[in-house]
């Protein structure tokens, strides 16, 4: 969210019996578009469990990288939208 | 090539002798055997990830990549299934799918040359080899999993060949025990010359239909090819999703070429190890390598060259710079510099953590990137940040 130059990031998380749902909006630069495109590509990866299972310890350990394929490929289901330019993001995990 | 029954008896030979490293198929078996060895492995690979319904992406075109290039010296029909076996009893302890482990299990047959030596080379009754063999084989397949997973921190994806770190640190423990009770593995260097002439047409045979073909289906450009290079290599870099499967197949021909190229720049030969570190490059251009971040690791290993007591043909420093390409993501994140400065010193930490594994562990050389990536990556890391403040 920080490489779009949001200025105001909230993150909310529910807790549904069978599965989570990560919710995180935030405004952007009109400038950084093009990272809100690679955002969408990334997070709409499928689901690959054989890459989650293994990989899932890469998450987090880059001071360089997003790793937001790897975060795509290990959600089950990702929506993104822009309202009102404000950016939505919801990331469903099964448990 | 080779007659069937010259094929079959080569096959025999293969299964029957030491892989470890480094132990070329074609120098044991013949060409024929070595590359109908290759070939089944690569089919068998294949239907496994089609019989578990696996998405092929960028990964799936590495592990099968390297069943087929280490298959040339090392693995075989034989050595590689107990592994993949302990994989699948691990899956089945933790109650999970073993799809979900698939590709642990191919990478991980990069032990498979103990469980050869267990079985036909310890000073013990026949029984007790085959025990041996068993309980060793499984036992690596089954610790694989919950320790490559974790070892991804330790380099934090910079080396691409994590299961080879892995299996060195797995292959140290066992092979220290081993000598504990006076089993101390043979190391060795049977290396083919000779088949140049053969060998370099296929590989530019290979190599060509992947750019042409791959030129088709990316719309008859090499449109994406730039992109591609701007990837840093680092896990998970899977250019399949990221870019499209044609352009893929482009970079992985080109790699190749760059592969063929720097052999025969250093006059090296074609041969089991010198193809499957070639094929290993091809494999990886769908998983984080390309001209761009593997250049330096060749560059490295040349320096080396120029100062160190060995020379740049020599069969150990020949693998150490196509192998060596694990630290590609170094050089594509930091900058050629430091591809170049983690190279020249891979080149001197393989040629010392062999012995350590006994050479059981066929990914050396990931072994050693592993432990250069881990000590480069926090001292960059840290410089970095203090000059961006």
């Amino acid at each position: 969210m920080l490489s779009i130059e949001a200025t105001n990031i909230n993150v909310n998380i529910e807790n549904k019996a069978d599965h989570y749902i990560i919710t995180i909006k935030s405004d952007y630069s009109e400038e950084k578009y093009k990272r809100i495109e690679k955002l969408m590509r990334a997070l709409t990866s499928p689901k690959t469990e054989e890459i989650e299972e293994y990989y899932w310890e890469l998450t987090g350990e880059s001071d360089t990288d997003t790793e937001l394929y790897l975060v795509g490929m290990m959600v089950d289901k990702s929506e993104i939208s822009i309202v009102d330019n404000m950016l939505e993001l919801k990331l469903y995990k099964c448990k | 090539m080779d007659s069937p029954s010259v094929i079959l008896k080569g096959l025999h030979t293969i299964i029957n002798e030491p892989d470890i490293l480094i132990t070329d198929y074609i120098a044991i078996g013949g060409i024929g055997a070595t590359f109908v060895n290759s070939g089944m492995l690569t089919l068998i690979s294949i239907l496994i990830l089609h019989r578990l319904k696996i998405n092929i992406n960028g990964i799936s075109v590495a592990a099968v990549f390297l069943m087929s290039s280490f298959a040339l010296f090392g693995k075989n029909l034989f050595n590689v299934w107990l592994i993949i076996i302990g994989v699948f009893i691990y899956s089945k302890v933790q109650k999970e799918k073993f799809s979900k482990f698939i590709y642990i299990a191919l990478f991980g047959t990069s032990m498979a040359p103990t469980i050869t030596e267990l079985m036909f080379f310890i000073d013990q009754p026949l029984l007790i080899r085959i025990a041996l063999g068993i309980i060793i084989g499984l036992s690596i397949g089954f610790v694989l999993p919950p320790l490559s997973s974790f070892m991804l921190k330790v380099h934090q994806g910079y080396d691409l060949y994590n299961i080879g770190f892995t299996a060195g640190l797995i292959g140290t423990i066992y092979v220290s025990l081993f000598k504990s009770y006076g089993f101390v593995p043979k190391s060795n260097i049977i290396w083919s010359t000779g088949n140049n002439t053969v060998l370099m047409p296929f590989l530019f045979l290979v190599f060509s239909s992947m750019i042409i073909s791959g030129f088709y289906m990316n719309g008859k450009s090499f449109r994406s090819l730039k992109k591609v290079y701007s990837y840093s290599g680092r896990l998970l870099c899977d250019f399949v999703t990221l870019e499209g499967f044609g352009i893929t197949l482009v970079n992985m021909g080109l790699n190749g070429f760059m592969g063929m190229a720097y052999v025969l720049l250093i006059g090296a030969e074609f041969n089991g190890p010198t193809i499957g570190g070639i094929l290993t490059i091809v494999g990886f251009g769908a998983f984080g390598k390309h001209l761009r971040n593997i250049t330096p690791i060749f560059l490295g290993v040349f320096l080396g060259s120029l100062t160190k007591i060995w020379s740049i043909s020599d069969p150990p420093i020949v693998l150490a710079a196509l192998f060596g390409t694990a630290l590609a993501p170094i050089a594509g994140e930091f900058g050629w510099q430091y591809g170049v400065l983690a190279s020249f010193i891979n080149s001197s930490v393989v040629l010392n953590v062999g012995v350590l594994h006994g050479g059981m562990n066929l990914y050396n050389t990931g072994f050693s990137a592993g432990i250069v990536a881990t000590t480069m990556i926090p001292i960059i890391q840290a410089f970095r940040k203090e000059e961006n403040n």
